[in-house]
């Protein structure tokens, strides 16, 4: 604190009551504000550093705004801010009570249970022929509750092992999500008979080429039945574009030609997909994917530019910090 | 239920699931073997799971099978009146050694379990009802399975050991026999070798596919069995106690099978082989190929060289059940309807054993637009079929010597089979593989 200005200020301030009480004009009165507003200058000035620093910024501003309210207030704005600067701004700052009890270490971490990683990286290129049965049955056991192409494309894999045991679980594995996709066919067949209303149709249109699309995106359609379920897709989403259009049907329409490797179609009806504000989060990564394909390796910065959500997801993170070089 | 009663019985078959309340392979092979035999008088002791799943009796009876009984070991409600029982003070340590003779997988069965008397002293009410048993099944909760819900638990453990004294109850009530027969492992077998220990006389086990491997499929892949952890929150080794559990016992019941078993049959080399690294003792092991009866087709035959074309009729015979696969054939019709339009693929075989694949097989035919291509027939006599069929196939996932491919040979009739049990024995010898 710089206690020269306090002094100062002070001085000032008695000069000025002098001034009013012995010559009692406007004259003095005019001198009083004068030195009035100098002294607030000054006290303003010490109450700028009793600030608590996390409230930083421009000082002039916090200068120019004291001086004017103690000049203004007379005296009793010194005892207002220095109230605010004291005891408002540092209110929160008061000490919280824990009650802190004693804990026996050892004790608690006994039931934290320890869990051992399952599968490593090395998952992707594992060569099945010479891997014990019993990490096989692991992978096959950790997969077969998950849906998706990577771990249909392992099961696939261990479709030809030797070992009958782990043949029929890959197989039955893979069976039952063919069944799952089946049955939800079948419902929506059965609703499409009963449905009365156009947009009705459509939609149910629309989730079915949705699920077809599954036995394909999914890996578990035969070769040779291929284009069988391109063509369901293609007839239900034709159904459904003559009702309704919307981002989902273009990004339906996008995924089969990415599917078809016809990339421009398909970046064109990703492209409108999202005009239509469909979820970006879907269809970013997959235009990502097929810049990829096309070996235009700095348009894929550019897409996950264009999703912040990119940066932040668990699941895209790692490739958006790939992409950026992090 | 006793159908037919006679205590002098040659050889008394132990049938699971099978003969004479199910058409299809292993019944197929029963009923042959009993019309095969005739000189011996047999008895059929059938063990299924739920009254519900069975209907009539689908066989003619043959003269010379004299005793059939039937009994099902998950039947609801139990004979007992439900009352509030302390417990034996014995209960305890017998009933944990015979539980951790089901846990312990691959062990010995104590020679004390495999006696009568044994479950005489510890009978079902006591282990139902009483308050020692339950507190032990607690104990062992707590011990083994906390992270699974108790009432889980506690009916995985009553159902893993009820069936055990409906067996022993079977044993003790059982006709006089000559030579007890097992057409599988599993409850027949564990019979089987029960009756052989306590009435000292010959047991055979004869296996058509593998029981305990096609059973760990079935575990490990149900529904019925909650799994309450994410797969990602398990550790390496870790599965769902409950699943392991009933693994454990089947391998359990199995090995006490081959152990007891004075000879232990299969129908190829290859199930032989798996018996053998499964437990069974070398020396016990032995093949016997199915054969059928070859006049029985020759008129097929003669027929069917006479005819210049046939339709293109692709035909599958077997019992609409997963293990026969019927999707595959499903979609193997639906490929070739896209080159061979009016391509047809009868299913011909019963269809009640399982609806609700039954079902699923329809949807999926629905799904793939192939109505037009695919007939379900329900069960037909082979006879009526070979004559007209292009080809005969079967998508089976486990096989062990079908009955059908040898049918289908002796009247003339290709077969294309996937390659499970004999089947490529079967369609190329032995010397040349697929």
């Amino acid at each position: 604190m710089n206690l020269g200005n306090l002094y100062k200020s002070i001085f000032l301030e008695v000069s000025a009551i002098t001034a009013v009480f012995l010559s009692r004009n406007f004259y003095a009165v005019f001198i009083f504000f004068i030195l009035h507003s100098l002294a607030s200058f000054l006290i303003s000035q010490i109450i700028v550093t009793l600030i608590p620093k996390r409230y930083s910024g421009n000082n002039i501003q916090k200068l120019l705004f004291f001086t004017f309210l103690n000049t203004v207030i007379i005296f009793v704005g010194y005892l207002a801010s220095l109230y605010f600067v004291v005891v408002l701004l540092r209110k929160h700052k008061k000490k919280i009570k824990y009650e802190i009890s004693f804990i026996e270490p050892f004790q608690e971490l006994n039931i934290i249970p320890t869990i051992k990683r399952q599968l490593g990286e090395g998952i992707t290129n594992i060569d099945f022929q010479i891997m014990p049965k019993e990490i096989k049955l692991r992978i096959l056991k950790t997969f077969s509750s998950e849906i998706n192409y990577f771990a249909i494309r392992i099961m696939k894999n261990l479709l030809i092992d030797n070992d009958s045991e782990i043949r029929l679980y890959s197989f039955e594995t893979i069976s039952k999500i063919k069944n799952d996709i089946s049955k939800k066919i079948n419902l929506e067949l059965e609703k499409l008979k009963n449905a009365n209303s156009a947009i009705d149709k459509a939609r149910i249109n629309k989730t079915l080429a949705s699920l077809y699309f599954d036995m394909l995106e999914l890996e578990i359609s035969e070769e040779s039945l291929k284009n069988f379920y391109i063509n369901k897709t293609f007839n239900h989403i034709q159904e459904a574009e003559k009702i309704i259009g919307d981002g989902e049907i273009l990004f339906i329409k996008g995924k089969i030609f990415k599917y078809q490797k016809d990339y421009e179609k398909a970046l064109d009806y990703f492209e409108m997909a999202l005009k239509y504000r469909f979820d970006e989060h879907k269809v970013l990564p997959l235009i990502a994917e097929i810049f990829f394909e096309k070996g235009e390796y700095k348009k894929i910065k550019e897409v996950f530019k264009r999703d912040y959500s990119f940066k932040i997801d668990y699941t895209t993170s790692p490739f958006y910090e790939i992409w950026e070089g992090s | 239920l006793i159908i037919k009663k006679s205590d002098n019985v040659d050889i008394l078959l132990v049938c699971e699931g099978t003969f004479p309340y199910i058409k299809g392979g292993v019944s197929s092979w029963i009923y042959q073997l009993i019309n095969g035999l005739n000189d011996f008088k047999f008895g059929v002791v059938f063990i299924g799971g739920n009254p519900k799943e069975y209907g009539e009796i689908k066989y003619k009876i043959p003269e010379n099978l004299i005793h059939i009984e039937t009994h099902f070991l998950f039947d609801s409600g139990s004979d007992y009146k439900k009352e509030k029982i302390e417990g034996n003070k014995d209960l305890v340590p017998k009933m944990r050694e015979l539980h951790y003779w089901f846990r312990k997988h691959g062990d010995v069965l104590n020679d004390e379990l495999k006696k009568i008397d044994f479950y005489n002293k510890i009978d079902e009410k006591q282990f139902l009802y009483s308050k020692k048993s339950f507190e032990f099944i607690r104990e062992e909760y707590y011990k083994n399975a906390p992270d699974v819900p108790f009432i889980d638990y506690f009916w995985t453990v009553r159902n893993i050991h009820s069936p055990i004294w409906k067996i022993v109850n079977i044993a003790k009530n059982i006709v006089n026999f000559k030579l007890v027969h097992s057409p599988s492992t599993g409850y027949a077998g564990f019979l089987g070798a029960f009756l052989k220990e306590n009435y000292k006389k010959k047991f055979i086990l004869t296996e058509h596919g593998i029981y305990l491997m096609e059973r760990k499929i079935d575990i490990m892949l149900s529904n019925w069995i909650e799994e309450y952890k994410l797969n990602i929150l398990k550790s390496s080794n870790e599965t769902n106690y409950i699943k392991e559990l009933w693994i454990r016992f089947f391998q359990g019941i199995n090995k006490f099978a081959y152990e007891t078993a004075d000879k232990i049959i299969s129908l190829y080399n290859g199930a032989r082989n798996t018996q053998i690294l499964l437990g069974a003792d070398i020396n016990k092991t032995e093949v016997i190929p199915n054969g059928v009866n070859i006049e029985k087709f020759e008129n097929i035959y003669k027929k069917r060289k006479q005819k210049k074309e046939f339709k293109n009729v692709v035909a599958l015979v077997g019992r609409v059940v997963p293990i026969k696969d019927i999707k595959t054939f499903i979609t193997a019709i639906k490929i070739a309807s896209q080159t061979i339009n009016d391509i047809e693929g009868w299913i011909i075989g019963p269809t009640e054993e399982d609806k609700e694949y039954y079902n699923e097989c329809i949807e999926y035919v629905k799904t793939l637009n192939a109505e037009k291509n695919i007939k379900f027939f329900g069960f037909k006599p082979i006879e009526e079929v070979l004559s007209d069929i292009s080809i005969i196939t079967l998508t089976s996932i486990s096989e062990g010597m079908p009955l059908v491919i040898l049918e289908a040979f002796a009247a003339g009739v290709p077969a294309v089979c996937t390659n499970v049990g004999s089947c490529s024995e079967l369609i190329y010898g032995r010397m040349k593989k697929i």
